[in-house]
């Protein structure tokens, strides 16, 4: 039997700067991508996410693939989104990821199905990500369920959720991540982040709020491979990208090498905010880069626990 | 209001081509005022569909398809016709059916919501039925309907600029609660968390009716 | 007779006077709250200030605001709007970017390049481009800020210039909350930022769609009204004769009462009648352009003394069906399509023209043409761009009945295009085509 408290979680709570990763799943039901992915990452994150049919895109399912994780001994984080569930899939399918050893999951609205490959989908939101963070929560302080049943086992996820600094209207959106900390999320992972200096405003009203001290605040950064993708990622709602970092992707010799710095030097001024307790990396078709970059950030070793 | 497109003419031709008597009925509600079935639309669909000339065509417009008391001053016309293409929205193509039991009934449009007439030729989805009305909440702004994720406690990470990340030309209505709760000094209602809703008494719960005793002419 | 003075502006008592001595008997509205209560026929003169940057109109704030920069300092003047500017502002811009250049001043002016320059100014311009003042027309232009200082790019299809600049000058000119509330009042109808005066915006001195609403810029006038006041006692006193010729009239009966011809009228000429639960037309304001009767979902107006029923026209046996709008291409018709195999319906706007019309032709004629305005041209709010698009959506409905959608066409044109209109006659007669 797994421990009932994630590595995650205790590393959060040992006070450590916490490094976490992302697997997406593959668009089959390929072991061997998973597996691979995972081995990858075992040693230089702490944890990785992996992600739940991202921007509605059809994908294996994201506790298969926590497990497929797990067993190569990389500890994953599961994401359920309100999408494609309703409250009695989204209780079931996390009964069974805790029976599965699964400690950690992160609950979110998800990308809007007319995004992915199946706009004809008919979507769920019977709840939205503040309800389900609640549900899980209590869940898990009461042991029962949304309809008031009693559960007979029930699970202690440590329970994460999602922040974007640069989505409007600012203030609802603080007020927003305040109702999710309140409904029970104990760590937050933030949209990736390009716009440092805007970033570090949003924290200072995190700061002035108190979430940070709530809930730990992991910030999220994309480790583009190319010219083109960082101009695709300009172009996603809810996120913001200066031109200045388009323009000197296009304008460097070495756009990969050009990336990295650039995701570097963001990292180094992260790791100087106020309230920020790790980081969370994303490199999208391009998950091979992640140790040099976690190693370049001086965030290698990563910490054991006893 | 009911708003409705009309269906692509060509699906409609494909309908009633084994007909030679076609009665178009318009209603002349709701669907007449969207400009999706009224008799101006019966009339010029009637035009367009007669351009061959094997088919004969009568254009009749009750008030409403959806009272009985209306259709029957029809009754005559439709015993003429071999079907019935229906202009109204579902509920009016549906009660025709259910009245004229031995008569084929075709839909003419796609009934798509219930909202209102922005401006000339533009109109705007505004509410879903959803039988449990929280716009006390919401400033008047309806959550279900006009959020793409029918979210109750705030906006999704998706919304930018006060636009919806699914359709740039969609309000985020999240931005429209804040805007309108922030005028009416009334922000502390967005620091409530609503729980999660009971769905019953939308589509959900089945087929939904409403019954009024005391209104009922007999018991039970 | 009676007439409205509206909104608050810098006119003289003799302003007023000269009025009520031309014979008006005039109420004061110097609110748009003000104006409840009045008949909505009853003739309005709007004053009105537009506001223009103190920067081209006040000297002393042009001196000040130069002040503190290094002589060698580009000074840009942004004339960016589509339209024409009114001559007041145009020439006002001249003026200060002359009088920049005369104490050594670089100066540029940029201008869109679909603004038609007033030619009664072309020797101020040659007069200032002599001083060395700049003049650069352009089509696109992108415009950022660092540091206090412009950087403009403008293209003007061939090549790019950019501009440095710290005094950069919007000449643009805009409405005014007060004026805002006034043409809310008065239902007159807004187009983009502005607010229709025939095919200008609306803060060009004239009239509005709505006939019986002029509509006064009195800084535009250097504050002398007087120059006005003439043509405006003939203007409303016109205004007391019905209109001429036919009006639209609603059906009570067929109403839906749901507003639709309230909202698309574009001279304000429809409004609840309580008492009827209907719709009515206000004779006085209607303008017959028909896009009521086109508009309306219940069929409920009609031309008055037109009959209600069968609005086909004849059968004429002829190949081709003309719908020409009556403002231009019925003029550009006039002897242009002799001895062609065409009969031609006047129509009083091309927003009149419906789906219906059209298709009902297609089963009498070979082809059917529509004609009307171009671009910009249309007196009734852009009637001539609405017809044009249901064109469009009847040929893609006429395909995919599996119709030739060739047999429908449609062509703008103004009065004086007597060949290209017959020139399309003629093409379109020549195409053949399946019965």
């Amino acid at each position: 039997m797994a421990e009932e408290k994630s590595k995650l979680q205790r590393l959060f709570e040992a006070g450590e700067f916490v490094v976490t990763g992302e697997i997406g799943p593959p668009r089959g039901a390929d072991v061997e991508h998973v597996h691979k992915a995972a081995e990858g990452l075992r040693g230089v994150i702490d944890a990785a996410n992996v992600t739940d049919n991202q921007t509605s895109i059809l994908r294996m399912s994201s506790i298969a693939g926590v497990l497929l994780a797990q067993q190569k001994g990389v500890e994953g984080v599961a994401q359920m989104t309100c999408r494609d569930r309703n409250r009695i899939a989204i209780q079931s399918d996390l009964l069974g990821a805790w029976a599965l050893g699964i400690r950690n999951v992160l609950l979110l609205s998800g990308d809007h199905q007319s995004f992915g490959n199946d706009p004809q989908a008919k979507n769920v939101y019977d709840v939205d990500s503040v309800q389900v963070i609640k549900i899980m929560a209590d869940l898990k302080n009461e042991g029962r369920f949304l309809n008031g049943k009693k559960a007979k086992t029930a699970p202690k996820f440590f329970i994460g959720t999602t922040a974007n600094p640069f989505a409007d209207p600012e203030e609802l959106q603080l007020i927003r991540l305040k109702k999710k900390i309140k409904a029970g999320a104990q760590f937050v992972q933030t949209q990736s982040i390009y716009d440092i200096d805007r970033f570090e405003r949003w924290m200072e009203k995190v700061r002035e709020w108190g979430l940070h001290k709530e809930a730990y605040i992991e910030a999220g950064v994309i480790v583009n491979k190319s010219v083109r993708s960082v101009e695709v990622t300009q172009t996603v709602p809810g996120m913001s990208v200066p031109d200045s970092i388009v323009e000197r992707m296009r304008k460097a010799k070495d756009p990969k090498e050009e990336s990295v710095n650039i995701v570097l030097e963001i990292i180094e001024r992260i790791k100087k905010i106020e309230g920020i307790s790790g980081l969370h990396i994303m490199a999208i078709g391009w998950e091979e880069i992640v140790p040099e970059v976690v190693k370049s950030a001086g965030l290698l070793p990563r910490p054991t626990l006893n | 209001m009911i708003i409705a497109s009309q269906k692509p003419i060509d699906e409609i031709k494909e309908y009633i081509k084994d007909y030679k008597k076609i009665l178009i009925a318009a209603c002349g509600t709701c669907v007449t005022v969207c400009l999706a079935g009224g008799e101006k639309e019966a009339r010029e669909l009637a035009e367009l569909l007669s351009l061959d000339g094997d088919q004969e065509f009568r254009v009749v417009t009750p008030e409403r398809q959806c009272d009985s008391e209306f259709l029957a001053e029809f009754d005559e016309n439709v015993g003429w016709a071999d079907v019935v293409l229906s202009l109204a929205c579902g509920v009016g193509v549906q009660y025709m059916a259910e009245r004229y039991v031995k008569k084929p009934v075709v839909p003419g449009l796609n009934t798509s919501f219930m909202g209102t007439n922005r401006d000339a030729g533009y109109w705007t989805e505004m509410c879903q039925g959803c039988g449990n009305c929280v716009l006390e909440k919401t400033g008047g702004i309806c959550p279900v309907a006009r959020c793409s994720k029918s979210h109750f406690n705030g906006p999704c990470g998706g919304s930018a600029d006060g636009k919806c990340e699914i359709d740039p030309s969609t309000d985020c209505a999240w931005q429209l609660i804040y805007d309108r709760l922030k005028s009416l000094d009334q922000l502390e209602k967005l620091y409530e968390t609503i729980p999660p809703r009971d769905w019953s008494t939308s589509r959900d719960g089945g087929p939904r009716k409403i019954r009024r005793p005391d209104v009922a002419i007999e018991e039970g | 007779m009676k007439a409205v003075l509206a909104g608050k502006s810098n006119y003289s008592e003799g302003f007023k006077a000269a009025l009520t001595e031309a014979g008006l008997e005039l109420i004061m509205a110097d609110t748009a709250s003000d104006l409840k209560g009045l008949p909505e026929e009853m003739p309005v003169v709007l004053l009105y200030d537009a506001k223009i940057s103190p920067l081209v109109t006040d000297r002393a704030v042009l001196d000040r605001s130069i002040l503190g920069l290094k002589p060698h300092d580009m000074i840009v003047f942004l004339m960016d709007k589509d339209e024409e500017a009114s001559p007041y502002v145009e020439s006002r811009v001249i003026d200060a970017a002359s009088y920049l250049a005369s104490i050594k001043r670089r100066v540029t002016v940029l201008m869109r390049s679909s603004r038609a320059s007033d030619e009664r100014f072309d020797d101020r311009y040659m007069s200032a481009r002599n001083k060395g003042v700049t003049f650069i027309k352009y089509d696109d232009i992108e415009i950022s800020e660092n540091d206090e200082i412009y950087l403009i790019e403008v293209y003007d299809g061939k090549i790019s210039v950019s501009l440095e600049t710290p005094l950069l000058i919007d000449c643009g000119e805009k409405p005014t909350p007060e004026l805002e509330d006034f043409v809310k009042a008065l239902r007159l109808r807004t187009y983009g930022d502005g607010c229709i005066t025939g095919n200008r915006w609306f803060l060009n001195q004239g009239s509005t769609f709505k006939r019986n609403v002029k509509l006064i810029n009195t800084i535009a006038l250097d504050g002398d009204l007087n120059k006005v006041i003439p043509a405006l006692v003939k203007d409303i006193h016109a205004l007391s004769k019905p209109g001429q010729g036919q009006t639209a009239f609603v059906d009570s009966k067929k109403c839906a009462y749901c507003y639709t011809c309230y909202r698309v009228c574009p001279h304000s000429a429809l409004g609840p009648d309580e008492n009827a639960a209907a719709m009515k037309v206000n004779d006085l304001l209607c303008a017959a352009c028909g896009i009521c009767v086109a508009v309306c979902p219940a069929s409920a107006i009609t031309f008055k003394g037109e009959k209600v029923e069968g609005d086909r026209a004849e059968k004429s046996g002829k190949k081709l069906k003309m719908f020409c709008c009556e403002n231009s291409a019925l003029i550009a018709s006039k002897n242009a399509l002799d001895g062609l195999d065409a009969a031609v319906e006047a129509v009083p706007c091309g927003g009149d023209i419906t789906s219906e019309m059209m298709t009902k032709a297609l089963k009498d004629y070979e082809r059917v043409m529509v004609a009307v305005c171009c671009d910009d041209a249309c007196k009734h709010r852009d009637g001539n761009k609405r017809v044009i698009r249901q064109v469009e959506r009847l040929k893609e409905r006429l395909e995919k009945l599996g119709h030739d959608s060739h047999r429908l066409s449609c062509i703008q044109t103004g009065v004086t295009m007597s060949n290209i209109l017959k020139g399309a006659a003629e093409k379109a007669l020549s195409g053949g085509g399946k019965k």
